[in-house]
């Protein structure tokens, strides 16, 4: 503030200081009711969805300059909850369990086929483990599981799923540790773990098996992380050792697990320089062991698959997103809207939800004064720093949730930020209890209300199965079978996949051999028929182009090759 | 920081988010004006395939008087235009569509076809070459371009689009057709003549196949090209553009 202002001294300070909150608060406001309004608006599909990720930066210039104007009131007085540790992580399993329930019996949808087809056909872990995934990926503990579950549960969807859940619950109870340790407060630690738990974002991870990936990657980060925390202040040279060896160790699984963990080094600098638990000499170690396992783990991801692998990107492509995604993560974590599913209840729902959301947006960010500057930048550079790796996997805006699997280890921060402003509230908690309990039972109603797409597109993409196997049976003998030529798979319901990837495999398990089918589609897909040049294709006998009706669930045969190509179902004969 | 700077950042925020809300509202408007055109053009399909030709033709204009933008009213009308035969028009409308909308693939493959009718080949085979790039999974564009390059005389260009049209239409014949005379044009009588027979196996009674292998028989050094016509639809018109064998 500008010294000539001062004059008399406290009551102008005071007056300035409430006329800098009120103007930040009114500024803030028109961002964010402009930001929901616009994300009401948008449309997934529009080519103005650039405008999201503006409005987000927008928000966050607004914050910053608000935060600065008000300046900081964080307490030093310690706010715990008087509750036993065994009911603090009775309540966070809880609330990651209860909302999910209802995904264990959801089934395969698209990419899980490939991953379970690989897993039956490797004839050993190491073989699963060397496999190089849908496309070039090199992920051997997320193959590994995915092999046990083909050995001990013989690859049931449930198996998936359930373990799915029990990994998000480890997850949650890792953020609640972490969060003890640095927002210092076992109720910031609470709320941020119960909101990590229960927020809508994290739906996919959770409903699709193929994205575990996510899970195990945030598993052993975390656990890295954890052991970092320990390192750093463990007095015992042993014991300093041990937990060094501890997060390195868990950082190689949480890499081996998926290419987002390759951010963590960075996220590891940023906890010891404002963590504010380490000294100098903690942080280099830690720094630098953890770059020397990064570099041993790109030598050798190159030496398995001869390149980096993953999605071939042109340099463009990096023009377009690189200063969007920790964007559009940040405003999907505080604004998650799902937009054709809240098309459903009508325009007023709508809106309520969106002035809800609003609310609880501005009620975050007049609370930033009570969080240190130094925590504030933790919470902010961990999102930004861990937000890296996803530009690289074409995180697009998407009203739909889609690719939000990207998000399930970034968005930490944000779920620590949060509990860190609600500690920083707690002076009175029982209002700000209140508060904070009404955000978790509406994420946590998203977030039973968000699974419902994943149910539907795993009975859509049975049904197909099921449609296409049985016409196999039909059509073809034991040695001959058909080759079907299929159209008309959904390929996503609601944001949720559906059959977008891995028919013929999702077929392959279901007749028990491998069956010819080439789906008819305009993605850019191997062994995909155009559906314009479809119509020109001269099916040879033993070809069927089918058709299949979601409504009914059947697979028309829309023509085959010729009179003479039919065959009798009974003995596969021409 | 001084104070007097944040507060004017926090007002560059809220200017640009009000800037952003104002962009919105407008391409909402857009949008909707876009939906209306979508209608009025479905209902132009309708009058044409009625054989209302000139009635769809009249909706269409008028539409495009009040909302000259309309992409999709204009896209209709090309497609109208050129299903009567009246090339120019529907050549001027279509180069419109794709200064609006670059990434259409379907304009861009037409123009390509309405180009070649009225003579322009390089022009035509520009065009081509846009539509496989906006849509590369589509053998179909890459026939029409290998046909559009072997008439041309570019024997590089067809046989590579002939290969791409085979890898992404092998069950369709005049993929193979296509291919097929790109390796005659290069030199290649025994796989042009490979081709063909792939062709006559996807459609022992394809014409266009049976035709080629006529003339291959006859000329198996080289395709005796005519001077470039301004008849082709798709691949398999593409013996047409050969001298008779008699």
């Amino acid at each position: 503030m500008t010294a000539g202002r001062r004059a008399p001294a406290e009551r102008s300070d005071s007056v300035l200081a409430q006329t800098d909150r009120r103007a930040f608060l009114l500024a803030s406001a028109v961002v964010v009711w402009i930001t929901v309004v616009v994300r009401r608006l948008v449309q997934p599909e529009a080519s103005i969805s650039w405008t999201y990720q503006t409005l987000v930066l927008c928000l966050l210039v607004a914050a910053i300059a608000g935060r600065w104007l008000m300046g900081e009131r964080a307490s030093t007085e310690s706010r715990d909850l008087a509750w036993r540790p065994p009911l603090l992580w009775g309540a966070v399993v809880l609330a990651a369990i209860l909302p999910y329930l209802g995904s264990v019996g959801n089934g395969f949808v698209s990419d899980d086929f490939g991953l379970a087809m690989i897993a039956r056909e490797s004839r050993s872990a190491a073989e699963a483990m060397r496999s190089t995934g849908l496309i070039a990926f090199y992920r051997p503990v997320t193959m590994l599981v995915w092999w046990l579950g083909d050995r001990l549960w013989h690859g049931a969807p449930a198996g998936y799923h359930l373990l799915a859940i029990a990994l998000h619950v480890a997850n949650s109870l890792l953020v609640y540790a972490l969060g003890r340790r640095l927002i210092g407060s076992s109720y910031g630690a609470l709320v941020g773990a119960l909101l990590f738990a229960v927020h809508p974002l994290h739906v996919e991870p959770l409903c699709w098996p193929a994205a575990m990936s996510d899970l195990l990657c945030a598993g052993f980060g975390l656990a890295s992380l954890l052991a970092l925390l320990i390192y750093h202040t463990s007095a015992a040279k042993g014991g300093r050792a041990l937990a060094l060896s501890g997060a390195l160790i868990s950082f190689a699984l949480a890499l081996f697990s998926k290419e987002v963990a390759l951010a963590l080094p960075g996220v590891v600098v940023l906890v010891g320089i404002l963590g504010g638990q380490a000294d100098r000499r903690s942080v280099a170690v830690s720094g630098v062991s953890y770059v020397v396992v990064l570099a041993a783990y790109l030598w050798w991801r190159m030496h398995v698959l001869g390149g980096l692998g993953g999605y071939a990107l042109p340099l463009s492509f990096w023009n377009t997103v690189f200063p969007s995604g920790p964007l559009l993560l940040m405003g999907d974590f505080l604004f998650p809207t799902h937009t054709t599913l809240l098309a459903r209840i009508g325009p007023i729902g709508w809106w309520l939800v969106l002035v809800a959301m609003a609310a609880v947006v501005l009620w975050l960010l007049a609370g930033l004064d009570r969080v240190p500057a130094r925590r504030l930048w933790l919470w902010v550079g961990f999102v930004f720093v861990l937000a890296v790796p996803s530009w690289t996997f074409r995180w697009q805006p998407s009203a739909s949730f889609e690719w939000t699997r990207f998000a399930y280890l970034p968005t930490v921060g944000l779920a620590w930020l949060f509990g860190d402003v609600c500690a920083g509230r707690s002076i009175g908690w029982r209002r700000s209890g209140v508060a904070t309990g009404l955000v978790l039972v509406g994420c946590s109603l998203l977030t039973v209300w968000y699974v419902t797409p994943w149910t539907q597109a795993g009975r859509l993409a049975r049904s197909a199965v099921q449609a296409g196997a049985g016409l196999v049976r039909k059509l073809g003998g034991p040695d001959h079978p058909p080759t079907l030529y299929v159209r008309g798979l959904p390929e996503a319901y609601q944001g949720a996949p559906v059959l977008a990837n891995c028919y013929p495999q999702a077929m392959n398990l279901a007749v028990g051999r491998e069956v010819p089918v080439r789906v008819v589609t305009a993605a850019p897909r191997s062994g995909g028929v155009h559906p314009d040049v479809m119509p020109f294709w001269k099916l040879k006998p033993g070809e069927y182009l089918v058709s299949f009706e979601a409504n009914t669930g059947a697979m028309r045969i829309v023509r085959s090759g010729g009179a003479a190509g039919t065959r009798s179902p009974a003995g596969g004969q021409r | 920081m001084k104070r007097t700077s944040l507060q004017c950042l926090l007002c560059v925020a809220v200017a640009v988010a009000v800037a952003i809300f104002v962009f919105v509202l407008l391409a909402e408007t857009r949008e909707r004006a876009d939906t209306f055109a979508g209608q009025v053009a479905a209902g132009a399909q309708k009058l044409f395939a009625s054989g209302q030709r000139e009635e769809a033709v009249a909706a269409l204009q008028e539409l495009l008087a009040v909302s000259p933008d309309s992409v999709i009213a204009r896209r209709e009308l090309a497609m109208e235009l050129s299903a009567s035969g009246q090339w120019r028009a529907a050549a001027e409308q279509l180069r419109l569509v794709l200064k609006t909308s670059p990434r259409d693939a379907g304009a861009a493959a037409k123009l390509a076809e309405v180009l070649d009718r009225l003579g322009d080949l390089q022009g035509a085979i520009g065009y081509a070459r846009t539509a496989c790039r906006l849509d590369p999974e589509n053998g179909l564009r890459w026939a029409a371009l290998s046909a559009l390059a072997f008439r041309a005389g570019e024997a590089n260009e067809a046989a590579r689009s002939g290969q791409r049209a085979v890898r992404y239409a092998q069950g369709v014949p005049e993929a193979h057709i296509a291919l097929g005379f790109a390796r005659w044009l290069d030199g290649d009588a025994a796989g042009a003549a490979r081709s063909f027979s792939d062709a006559l196996a996807l459609d022992p009674a394809s014409p266009a196949a049976l035709d080629a292998l006529t003339r291959l028989r006859a000329h198996p050094n080289r395709p005796p090209l005519r001077r470039p016509s301004t008849s082709l639809e798709s691949a398999h018109l593409i013996s047409h553009h050969l001298e008779s064998v008699e």
